[in-house]
């Protein structure tokens, strides 16, 4: 969990003072693949930190992250967002539609790619913080 | 877990509410000025390597551009005195003939702390900046104050697809300023009549909550087609706006 406040407040700077890209949300997503249903409350304060450091109308970032986690612990056995491939499709259109959504951006071929990227970088290293993510602490028989 | 869940949800709204209610103010203000002060060191600290990347591709157009601004440098030196003159030739006359002084501006001076779809700046309602306010870096406008609080402000840039701004040419064409998705920025709405051409000087036409003659950027290319009522151009801006360390805003005296 440390790592992913560590991760939350490394976003959040970027987001908000750098480049308008959705690093708050990927984290998230992260978040809520590694930790469950157990990261409601991080997801929570997550969008209230982001709302007042980005000067929004608080709550509303909430509301979208724990919109997403609904979604995604609703159909991960589905789904099983926690395969690379499944997960990065999701986090592309998440991510895109919530660029448009907020930042008013297009979505071109360098921010798919970038977003592709760093979304295998956050996977990479989740997994560290939180092996559940892809299975890698199950039992072997 | 479904009980938190829905309980989360509820009281997002709630604070949804509270601050369209302007009560949540109460307690955001608090962290106000911590946040504005981190904003600030991690911007100006990191500013500088901004122009690593630019001067990496270029370099050669770099050098060009020293060679030109040195010599605008020395041609403004020269117009500067002639300006001088012609102000106090100019206000003498005015006084002789009775007609009031223009009105001046106060620029309220900020630094930039943020660049993400809005600016931020670090000076607020303390300092009396209001919303709709002209923000401006030299005589160029960079956008508009869109929310304060007290220590703080958010500057709807030019680029910005929420934001029109009445402007005219130099050749007093009319028509309006819009931002395409944090991009760029279209000239629109002018009259297939009015003429327009490259590298014709676009500036905010004073109507509107905006002053008059601010400078917003040149003609890069022109979109127009006989058929249609109106023709519109891309504008490019004078400014950089990830650059940009310290900006002006503009409170009428």
């Amino acid at each position: 969990m440390r790592g992913f406040v560590i991760l939350l407040i490394l976003g959040i700077i970027l987001e908000t003072v750098f480049f308008p890209y959705p690093y708050t949300l990927l984290i998230v997503i992260m978040a809520v693949l590694a930790l469950g249903v157990q990261s409601f409350i991080f997801v929570f304060l997550a969008g209230i930190f982001l709302d007042i450091f980005a000067l929004r109308m608080i709550g509303v970032d909430s509301l979208i992250f724990l919109a997403v986690s609904a979604f995604i612990l609703r159909y991960n056995r589905r789904i099983n967002f926690a395969n690379y491939f499944n997960g990065i499709v999701f986090i592309l259109i998440t991510v895109s539609f919530y660029t448009f959504l907020i930042y008013k951006r297009i979505i071109n071929i360098q921010f798919l790619g970038f977003t592709v990227l760093i979304s295998y970088l956050l996977f990479i290293l989740a997994n560290y913080l939180s092996p559940r993510l892809t299975g890698s602490k199950k039992l072997r028989v | 877990m479904r009980k938190k869940f829905f309980l989360l949800i509820i009281l997002s709204l709630i604070l949804i509410g509270l601050d369209y209610l302007k009560i949540s103010k109460i307690f955001t203000k608090q962290a106000e000025p911590l946040i504005t002060e981190i904003k600030d060191v991690i911007y100006q600290r990191t500013h500088h390597l901004k122009f690593v990347p630019t001067v990496i591709f270029n370099f050669e157009n770099i050098v060009t551009e020293i060679g030109e601004k040195q010599k605008l440098t020395n041609e403004n030196k020269q117009n500067r005195i002639k300006i001088q003159d012609l102000e106090e030739e100019n206000n003498s006359l005015r006084k002789q003939l009775g007609a009031p002084l223009p009105p001046e501006f106060k620029f309220i001076p900020a630094e930039v702390i943020a660049i993400s779809r809005y600016m931020e700046i670090n000076i607020g309602s303390n300092n009396g900046v209001i919303q709709g306010m002209a923000v401006v870096e030299g005589t160029t406008l960079v956008g508009k104050i869109l929310k304060t609080t007290e220590v703080r402000s958010q500057v709807q840039l030019l680029t910005d697809s929420d934001l029109s701004v009445p402007a005219i040419s130099n050749r007093g064409s009319r028509g309006n300023i819009v931002g395409q998705l944090g991009e760029y920025m279209v000239f629109k709405d002018v009259l297939q009549k009015d003429p327009l051409f490259l590298e014709d000087i676009i500036m905010t036409s004073g109507e509107g909550e905006l002053p008059k003659e601010l400078l917003i950027g040149s003609v890069a290319k022109i979109d127009s087609d006989d058929a249609d009522v109106y023709k519109s151009a891309r504008i490019k801006s004078n400014n950089t706006y990830s650059l940009i360390k310290k900006v002006f805003v503009v409170a009428e005296k």
